[in-house]
């Protein structure tokens, strides 16, 4: 059945960015990739489809990247909105109408045989060597605790330990309340409890959970990252758990919010090329452009995600690095997942968290 | 099952009904092809389609779903809010049916508008607002700190208390149009009789009204009652997860897990519920006649 789905949908995908791409192309050519059969730059042509969330990120994609990449190549990128079903079917090798999509570590990790490999000056050495070879345009997303600076006049939480000390710190605290949003759960409650950072994984399910159970009266659940900043800016919370996007979205908006760096957790996103992309070479040129310094210093100075590219905390003033989650400023307060154990593990997380969550 | 009633209903008084519906009983079947296709495109084969993903594992998706741990307890919560969404919506919406009848013109207009409104209304945008009013430091708590009644954060917002107000008020419409209907059908004359014959309000209501509207109750019970088998966002917002329903582990099987072989099996055990549900009801109470 999932071949008739699929069909199904990716005719209609297809359909619509056919449409789509005959407006902004004029009905220019759309010439396969075998048909362009010599190398080099200008053997570009066609289109690129980029299938990520959306949003401001992709605002900053298309200033940082699309634009400039049009302006030297002449291939257009259409962005879409990423679907879990259409990406999944070509994770495990089936046919979709993406060229280049957004995932996480655990995905390249579970399915790194049906994406391409990258060339060498596509792949960002501030990755782990597991996720090198196939992770493009990536980024360093943060998760950890913030709240808005006046709540705490006197400084607020230091660690974990501190977050569920809801004496010291009173009022409720903005959690992950979807079955998938096990990220960090169980690190944060193991770190909380008293277990070293360095004996974490094999995560230890039982003992965090019991100590989940500690504060689950004085949680909070989202659905939804945004409504962080709904939760932090009423008062319904104090300290929220989030990705550092949502907290970065706050101080934009104009509001004074504090980050605690110290064992704030750090993983790679990034995209992957499928090899039943419809046009790779056009993607991993595209892959390689983004992974420019220069281009990619754009995108950190826009969204304070951090980099995969050392060399571009050089065109980054000490100022715009203050907010990087990655910069060489907070590395020795920053943890990291263990990505290759979260990969092995992701359904019996998930399990875990969602029946933790239904309670 | 349609073609069937209306093949029986034509060949009983094949002359009322072509003369009803000015259309040849030859015509009459063409015309049926258009809903017929809709039906077998828009819910026949998606449903193939689900059934087929099921079994894509051998048939192993089946037993496989009970060994989601959230899964039975998910399933029980599901038909317990169901059941108390039924019951609680029936009542309100029985009460706001005959104050619809009753009321004066003006007041009338203004009750139903406010339903329709409601009913117009995304249940996501809905459920969002009764999630701000209900905040800890939400409209509430500003309302009632106009009058210095609130100093310390409320504790509604992800309650099972507090999830209960936005899931009747989603589903009321569809309680008191039915039972709406059925009122203004009422026979006037029979209202009349009642109290030409000495009847008071009270005696009027037990042997004229209520047995007239019952049905109509009943209906939009049962219809309540199969539409809150399928609450996802509503719960989840106000009642936060521990109220999670079964769709709630269906999406998460099928978004995140990525084994859409046990949200299929899932669906299709909610499905065949669902129907099970309605032909018990329809057995019991003849639902569907009231609905023809």
């Amino acid at each position: 059945m999932s071949t008739i789905l699929r069909t199904r949908r990716g005719l209609i995908a297809a359909v619509a960015i056919g449409a789509v791409a005959a407006l902004a192309t004029g009905c220019g050519s759309s010439a396969s990739p075998e048909s362009s059969s010599s190398g080099g730059g200008d053997a570009l042509s066609g289109q690129v489809v980029w299938a990520d969330y959306g949003g401001p990120t992709n605002e900053s994609r298309q200033v940082a990247y699309f634009d400039g990449f049009g302006e030297k190549t002449g291939v257009d990128v259409v962005s879409t909105s990423i679907e879990d079903s259409v990406y999944y079917g070509m994770l495990e090798g089936g046919s979709g109408d993406y060229d280049i999509f957004q995932v996480g570590a655990a995905e390249v990790l579970n399915y790194s045989g049906n994406v391409e490999e990258l060339t060498d000056a596509a792949q960002g050495d501030l990755l782990p060597d597991t996720l090198r070879p196939y992770m493009a345009a990536g980024f360093y997303i943060g998760i950890g605790q913030g709240w808005l600076t006046a709540t705490f006049p006197n400084g607020g939480p230091q660690n974990w330990a501190d977050f569920f000390d809801t004496q010291k710190f009173p009022g409720k605290r903005a959690w992950p309340g979807a079955p998938g949003s096990y990220d960090s759960s169980y690190e944060i409650a193991l770190l909380a409890d008293g277990v070293a950072p360095e004996d974490l994984y094999p995560l230890d399910i039982a003992r965090a959970t019991k100590k989940l159970d500690s504060i689950r009266g004085d949680l909070v659940f989202y659905q939804s990252y945004p409504e962080v900043q709904q939760l932090l800016t009423s008062g319904s919370a104090s300290i929220a758990v989030s990705v550092t996007g949502q907290f970065t979205a706050l101080r934009n908006a104009g509001q004074d919010v504090t980050v605690q760096y110290n064992q704030l957790f750090i993983t790679p996103n990034g995209f992957v090329i499928p090899k039943t992309s419809n046009n790779p070479k056009a993607a991993m040129a595209l892959a390689e452009y983004i992974n420019d310094p220069k281009n990619q210093a754009v995108f950190a100075k826009r969204t304070g995600y951090g980099p995969v590219n050392s060399a571009v905390f050089d065109e980054l003033s000490a100022d715009d690095q203050k907010n990087l989650v990655n910069a060489p400023a907070h590395a020795d307060q920053v943890l990291h997942w263990d990505e290759q154990w979260r990969a092995d593990n992701k359904d019996k997380l998930l399990d875990a968290y969602t029946a933790w969550l239904a309670g | 099952m349609s073609s069937s009633t209306i093949a029986t209903g034509a060949r009983m008084a094949p002359v009322a009904q072509r003369r009803t519906l000015g259309v040849s009983r030859a015509e009459l079947r063409w015309l049926m092809w258009p809903p017929l296709l809709f039906f077998v495109v828009a819910l026949g084969l998606p449903m193939v389609a689900l059934v087929m993903q099921s079994l894509e594992g051998g048939g192993a998706a089946y037993p496989g779903m009970f060994s989601v741990p959230a899964f039975l307890g998910s399933l029980g919560r599901t038909l317990l809010m169901a059941l108390v969404t039924m019951v609680l919506t029936s009542i309100l919406g029985a009460v706001y049916g005959l104050a619809l009848v009753a009321s004066p013109a003006w007041l009338r207009i203004v009750l139903l508008a406010a339903l329709m409104l409601s009913l117009w209304t995304s249940v996501m945008v809905r459920s969002f607002g009764w999630m701000l009013m209900e905040l800890p430091k939400g409209a509430i708590y500003w309302f009632l700190g106009l009058f210095g009644l609130a100093d310390e954060p409320l504790e509604i917002y992800q309650t099972t208390f507090g999830m209960y107000p936005a899931m009747i008020a989603v589903m009321l419409p569809f309680a008191v149009l039915p039972i709406m209907s059925a009122l203004q059908s009422i026979d006037q004359e029979q209202l009349k009789a009642a109290s030409v014959f000495g009847a008071g309000p009270l005696l009027t209501f037990r042997t004229v009204t209520w047995p007239q509207m019952l049905p109509s109750i009943i209906s939009g019970a049962v219809l309540v009652f199969v539409m809150a088998l399928g609450f996802y966002v509503t719960p989840l917002l106000l009642g936060g997860p521990s109220n999670m329903t079964i769709s709630g582990v269906i999406n998460s099987q099928l978004k995140t897990a990525n084994r859409p072989d046990l949200g299929a099996a899932m669906s299709i055990l909610l499905v065949g519920a669902t129907i099970l549900i309605y032909l018990i009801a329809d057995r019991l109470f003849r639902v569907s006649e009231k609905w023809g």
